[in-house]
């Protein structure tokens, strides 16, 4: 018997380590127990974390949402008895669970191995065929291994969504004694949490599409450029390093081909710009984070001056399989301009949030209620955020559009890394462009005027705006920054911030004109323009909003109708959240 | 070394291959705008405003760092680009804190460079100071006696102390030059051209200097026997000695300008004659000289009551008039309501009131004469206001009737409302009505057409040229009622407008001014808090009770000493890159405002920790030309970026560098390369 728990940091984060310490605590002083336990990365069911299988001869089983309690439970029923605790189970290959359909839409070609080995053990990887497709690259010339990619049909996973091949083609077409192959795991967007998984739960997928497209390049240096906030991803990445250098999958003359390739981690400092391939190469160069201009592009001229092919986590975890399989497999998902699957972050008010990986090609529709199984507030799903601080919000009435680059690009929202944020009617839109825009005004570099200076101002203008202080003028001005900002910029990042200011006024302008005419916010989210009173006809007089209040500005006798100061209230929404009677409103 | 063809802007060019296309659009006369491209190092990437349209590329390209290639169509001058131009400046100019030009220069209606005649006078350089005067004011010792001071107003160092006495240090440097010059300024060789200046006021007497000094032939046409207009006939000789204003207009007269006296536009002379009289333009400074009956019940019936104009204009023409033992009211509460009633209590008046109809607070006098009148022993009656008058004997009987403020009207100030029931007498000898003034046109007719609006001349406000084309017009007779400076910068821009007018020359753009407020309310102290206070140095006075025997001047010139010590208080608020800053010159072009897009401002302190120059972080626009100089020339790479966002400055002295081996070495390439007044030598 096999127990599996699932501690990638968002299992870890829901409380993994007390289930895990709970297990071995049990099996150490049961005796008699033929129980293997493991860890292992994220297997995608993040709603349902804490997360643990047991894999016995009746199947797998995965129970979900343990605390120390249940799993003394599960313990006792599934591991001693042998009888699996059916209320406890989120996925089983013998019982039907409510949470089955979660994957029944999924493709996993990237995250096939996250959530089933031990991502610390290279054993485990191998039995699922991990470095196959390195077996197979070295027996091609690279060149062909260059084709393969192209023909597959590969697009950039980072967000911007270049062919994978052609990027390859150029790097590998630049004389050099040296070049480099770099991997961007600076994964920056806020709640995106894709290629932390993969890095996590299974490094050495990432490894070998390195080593695979060094072999394709000519380049003999390879560079992880990891976020520092990833600790466990570090220490994952080292160890597969370390792993694979042992078995002669890196180092010098790899698996007798005479091909040498070695590869180095190294942290970023916190700085979502870079991100950018340009800041990024800076970065590791030593100097501070600024892009730069390009062309020349990294493929002529990259890191230290030398040619250099810098793809994305989930990009270069695709390599293997494809060379593994064959780029006429891979395109057999997708659609007809954009092959393979999508890694997706689905989060907010979605009752399965987690990380889905589907073909390229699905509907938005089908991602948020077939696998998401739809709105979690009881509310109907308002709008989608897709891409992050680089995108843009997706309406309700788009959601048969298809998740493919371009059919997403013409609505006005990008693909993006595969951050997808469910909102319902209590998400103010103005409020989500001005969150976007505080973060990517923060993380500019400062270099370029458009960027440094145009930021700051569409972000002074959208926070006087639910602050209730826009004025006549305010969108206008909105839109001739956020345009010129989006067509003059030198990097994506001042590229790109415009997207949630432009996507919300394209399809919730009338949220904007109602908290500058009207000084409403539709959502009822924006402090300034909301007040918060207490209904006379239901209160009971329980004290309890007044007890609670942080500012004492709710008075009343007890069993008479309590009343809110308008002049001290924050507007914290503690009293509505405390209140049983359904007394407080918020208008 | 190879030819590449390319086409920009429809010109069909060549270049050697390799250039940079703002390099090879440079070499055929077309400047693309660019802030952060130094010769000597690569395109950096950070100012954006030299993007261009390119047949073919992915977005505009940056021309600093786009090469030429074969064939290549490029268009650098399309509305589009001009836009993403002019939004870029906008951008630089809403983090930009400074001016470009001194508030007292920009208040000044006839931009007299203060700030650096200030300089001149601090530095014992008083001929200097009085020349750079001269170039925008002809008559600076008069104004230094009468002018309204709007410039000293905005004086930023009202934020630290009080304000400098700009007019006093002006008055300070004209008396100089009086006793000690006079400066005549330079004539150009005669231009064959004649100029008729109709009136010898202010407006007339300055266009008449600075048409001079073009080389044209200028006659002045003056209805009265002297000159000055309201300068000798609507202010007394207590503010402006006869001599002063005669010893100005002589000076004029030296420079060749010829003065007719007792001729009359209109009647003695007119358009017609002066066209015949071979005058190539006209400039008409005829002024406001009309004053407004009292407009009361029974005034036509009644005597001695006079207008203020007309009051100030008889005690200039007759010696002989003596008010001794009368009672004098005066109506209105204007400079030339106090005028009449500080010329009466010289005249021996007994007892002088004046009658306003506001509060004390809505007076328009200036507040130093309203004072000066009030000690030397003049009533002031506010809200109340004439009704009728009506003779009893020689006397007049005034019934006046109490007023009180109601809402606010066009102008601003409230409307005074009667309070009914309230009337009561008041008897006087002699009434004078100081209510305002309006211009005398009536040398307008169908062979003289002049465009008019609303009793004024219509005259454009940049060339002060009317709807005739040799006819100039400015002062008083354009805008109503006005000040001796408007007039005087009317009068300039005329003559200016007349040279240009005579050699087909069109009006010069404008320059951009940034400017740290419109008004100085909007200027935080913030900025001069380092400043350390001095005490402001106030001219010697006559007392009051020896004032008022005779029509000698009241308040007297700065000794030298107290000239000096005044120049020191002064801020010097220009920016010293003002003639060569390219953010400046770039929003000259574009049609910049600085106000397009406002928002914070990072409010950084002065650096002049530095021995040779000063480093102002308002004024840096980010283009990183000193860090990268630093590092790549003097290849000392002691300037670095700190922080991020808008907050990112370029900082000197990293913390922990000055220990390693390198240290600045007084290169001074920073300070040279810097596009902006961001880093300026000491």
């Amino acid at each position: 018997m096999k127990v599996i728990v699932g501690l990638g940091s968002c299992g870890i984060a829901a409380g993994g380590m007390k289930v895990y310490d709970k297990l071995y605590e049990l099996i150490e002083n049961t005796p008699g127990m033929e129980v293997s336990l493991t860890s292992t990365g994220c297997m995608g069911m993040c709603f349902a974390e804490p997360l643990v299988e047991i894999q016995d001869d009746q199947g797998s089983a995965v129970y979900g949402l343990l605390d120390e309690k249940s799993t003394a439970e599960v313990f006792q029923a599934h591991i001693v008895q042998g009888k699996p605790l059916e209320k406890y189970i989120v996925k089983s290959e013998t019982a039907t669970c409510a949470d089955d359909t979660f994957f029944d839409k999924q493709v996993r070609i990237v995250l096939a191995r996250c959530g089933a080995i031990d991502p610390e053990n290279l054993e485990d990887a191998l039995a699922m065929d991990a470095y196959k497709g390195l077996e197979k690259a070295l027996t091609m010339q690279p060149a062909d291994v260059v084709n393969e990619v192209l023909q597959s049909g590969l697009k950039g996973r980072g967000g911007a969504g270049f062919p994978t091949g052609l990027k390859w083609k150029f790097a590998m077409n630049s004389p050099s004694d040296q070049k480099y192959m770099i991997c961007n795991a600076d994964e920056g967007d806020p709640g995106a949490f894709m290629d932390r998984s993969v890095l996590e739960g299974d490094p050495h997928s990432v490894l070998e599409g390195m080593i695979i497209g060094g072999y394709a390049i000519g380049a003999s240096e390879g560079v992880i450029y990891a976020r520092a906030e990833y600790p466990i991803a570090v220490k994952r990445l080292e160890i597969a390093i370390h792993q694979a250098e042992e078995r002669g999958f890196l180092g010098k003359n790899i698996l007798g081909s005479g091909f040498d390739f070695h590869i180095k981690v190294m942290q970023g400092a916190g700085a979502f710009v870079c991100g950018e391939e340009t800041a990024l190469m800076a970065s590791v160069e030593g100097q501070r984070g600024m892009p730069r201009i390009r062309p020349p592009f990294p493929a002529e001229k990259g890191l230290f001056g030398k040619p250099s092919n810098i793809n994305n986590v989930e990009t270069l975890a695709n390599i293997g399989w494809i060379l593994r399989n064959g780029a006429k497999e891979f395109t057999k998902y997708g659609t007809e301009k954009s092959k393979g699957t999508k890694v997706f972050a689905l989060a907010g008010k979605i009752k399965r949030g987690g990380l889905v990986e589907v073909p390229i090609g699905m509907t938005i529709r089908e991602v948020i209620y077939d696998i998401g199984g739809g709105s979690s507030s009881g509310k109907p799903v308002k709008a989608v955020q897709l891409g992050g601080p680089s995108g843009g919000c997706i309406p309700e009435s788009l959601f048969d559009t298809l998740i493919d680059y371009d059919t997403l690009s013409a609505t006005g929202a990008i693909m993006g890394s595969g951050g997808m944020i469910v909102m319902d009617e209590d998400n103010c839109m103005v409020d989500i462009a001005r969150y976007f825009l505080d973060f990517t005004q923060n993380e500019s570099c400062g270099k370029c005027t458009f960027c440094r200076v145009g930021t700051k101002r569409m972000l002074e203008i959208l926070t006087r705006i639910t602050e209730g202080k826009g004025k006549e003028g305010d969108i206008e001005a909105l839109e001739v920054l956020a345009e010129q900002v989006r067509k003059n910029s030198l990097c994506g990042l001042g590229q790109t911030a415009p997207n949630p200011v432009l996507t919300t006024l394209r399809y919730y302008r009338h949220e904007y004109e109602a908290h500058i005419k009207e000084q409403k916010c539709p959502s009822l989210q924006c402090r300034s323009l909301i007040s918060y009173r207490i209904d006379p006809v239901l209160c009971t007089g329980c004290t309890i909003c007044a007890r609670n209040c942080p500012v004492h500005c709710i008075s009343g006798e007890v069993r008479k109708t309590h009343v809110i100061d308008q002049d001290i209230c924050t507007r914290c929404g503690t009293c509505k959240a405390v209140c049983r009677f359904g007394a407080v409103i918020v208008e | 070394m190879s030819t590449v063809h390319f086409t920009i802007n429809g010109l069909q060019c060549e270049t050697e291959k390799g250039t940079s296309v703002l390099q090879a659009a440079l070499a055929h006369g077309i400047e693309i705008p660019n802030l952060c491209k130094d010769q000597r190092m690569e395109a950096f990437g950070a100012c954006m405003l030299c993007r261009v349209e390119i047949d073919g590329a992915r977005g505009n390209p940056l021309a600093c760092a786009t090469p030429v290639t074969e064939g290549m169509v490029i268009r650098s001058e399309t509305d589009a680009v001009n836009e993403s131009r002019r939004v870029c400046l906008e951008l630089l100019l809403s983090e930009h804190t400074g001016d470009c030009v001194a508030p007292c220069t920009m208040t000044c209606p006839a931009h007299i460079d203060v700030h650096h005649y200030i300089e001149h006078i601090g530095n014992g350089e008083y001929e200097k100071a009085l020349q750079l005067i001269k170039q925008q004011n002809p008559l600076p010792s008069v104004c230094g006696r009468v002018c309204t001071k709007p410039c000293e107003d905005e004086c930023r160092r009202n934020l630290v102390d009080e304000r400098v006495g700009i007019n006093n240090l002006k008055r300070f440097a004209s008396d100089y030059d009086r006793l000690h010059g006079p400066y005549i300024p330079e004539i150009s060789s005669a231009s064959g051209k004649k100029i008729a200046v109709i009136g010898a006021g202010p407006s007339g007497l300055s266009c008449a200097y600075y048409s001079a000094i073009f080389g044209h032939k200028v006659t002045v046409f003056e209805k009265h026997a002297n000159p000055g207009g309201m300068l000798r006939y609507g202010i007394p000789s207590y503010r402006l000695p006869r001599e002063i204003l005669d010893f100005e207009v002589g000076i004029i007269e030296k420079m060749g300008v010829e003065f007719r006296y007792g001729v009359e536009f209109g009647k003695d002379i007119d358009y017609k004659k002066l066209k015949a009289m071979g005058y190539d333009a006209i400039f008409l400074g005829v002024g406001s000289q009309k004053g407004w009956d009292l407009g009361c019940e029974g005034e036509d019936r009644c005597s001695r009551i006079y207008t203020g104009v007309d009051f100030l204009e008889r005690v200039e023409k007759y010696n002989d008039i003596d008010f001794t033992g009368l009672t004098v009211m005066v109506v209105g509460a204007g400079n030339t309501a106090i005028d009449a009633a500080r010329t009466s209590v010289r005249l021996g008046a007994e007892h002088v009131q004046i009658i306003y109809r506001r509060g004390r607070a809505e007076m328009p006098a200036h507040p130093e004469e309203i004072h000066a009148a009030e000690q030397e022993g003049v009533e002031m009656v506010t809200l109340t206001n004439p009704k009728a008058v009506a003779m009893d004997g020689e006397t007049i009987a005034v019934t006046l009737i109490d007023m009180a403020l109601g809402e606010p009207d066009a102008s601003g100030r409230c409307r005074p409302v009667p309070i009914e029931g309230s009337d009561h007498l008041c008897m006087a000898d002699i009434v004078i009505a100081a209510i305002g003034q309006t211009q005398d046109l009536s040398f307008i007719n169908d062979e003289f057409q002049l465009k008019t609006n609303r009793g004024t001349i219509v005259a454009d406000s940049n060339t002060t040229q009317t709807n005739l084309p040799d006819v100039f017009a400015g002062g008083d007779a354009v805008t109503g009622p006005a000040t001796a400076i408007q007039a005087i910068a009317a009068g300039a821009k005329g003559a200016r407008s007349i040279d240009r007018f005579f050699n087909n020359q069109p009006l010069p753009k404008a320059e951009y001014d940034h400017v740290m407020g419109k008004k100085i309310q909007d200027v935080s102290p913030i900025y001069y808090e380092g400043e350390v206070k001095k005490e402001k140095q106030r001219p010697a006075e006559l007392e009051p009770s020896v004032r008022i025997k005779g029509f000698s001047e009241v308040e007297l010139t700065f000794t030298e000493e107290q000239a000096k010590a005044e120049a020191l208080r002064c801020l010097k608020c220009g920016c010293g890159d003002a003639l060569d800053c390219q953010l400046r010159k770039y929003s000259t072009k574009y049609d910049a405002n600085q106000f397009a897009f406002e928002g914070e401002k990072h409010a950084k302190p002065l650096d002049t920790s530095h021995p040779v120059f000063v480093r102002d972080p308002k004024k840096c626009i980010l283009c990183g030309t000193c860090v990268r100089v630093c590092r790549d020339i003097a290849g000392v790479n002691m300037i670095g970026f700190l922080y991020r966002g808008s907050g990112t400055e370029t900082v000197p002295y990293l913390p922990g560098m000055m220990t390693g081996e390198k240290s600045c070495e007084n290169c001074r390439l920073c300070v040279e390369a810097c596009p902006t007044g961001a880093l300026l030598f000491k």
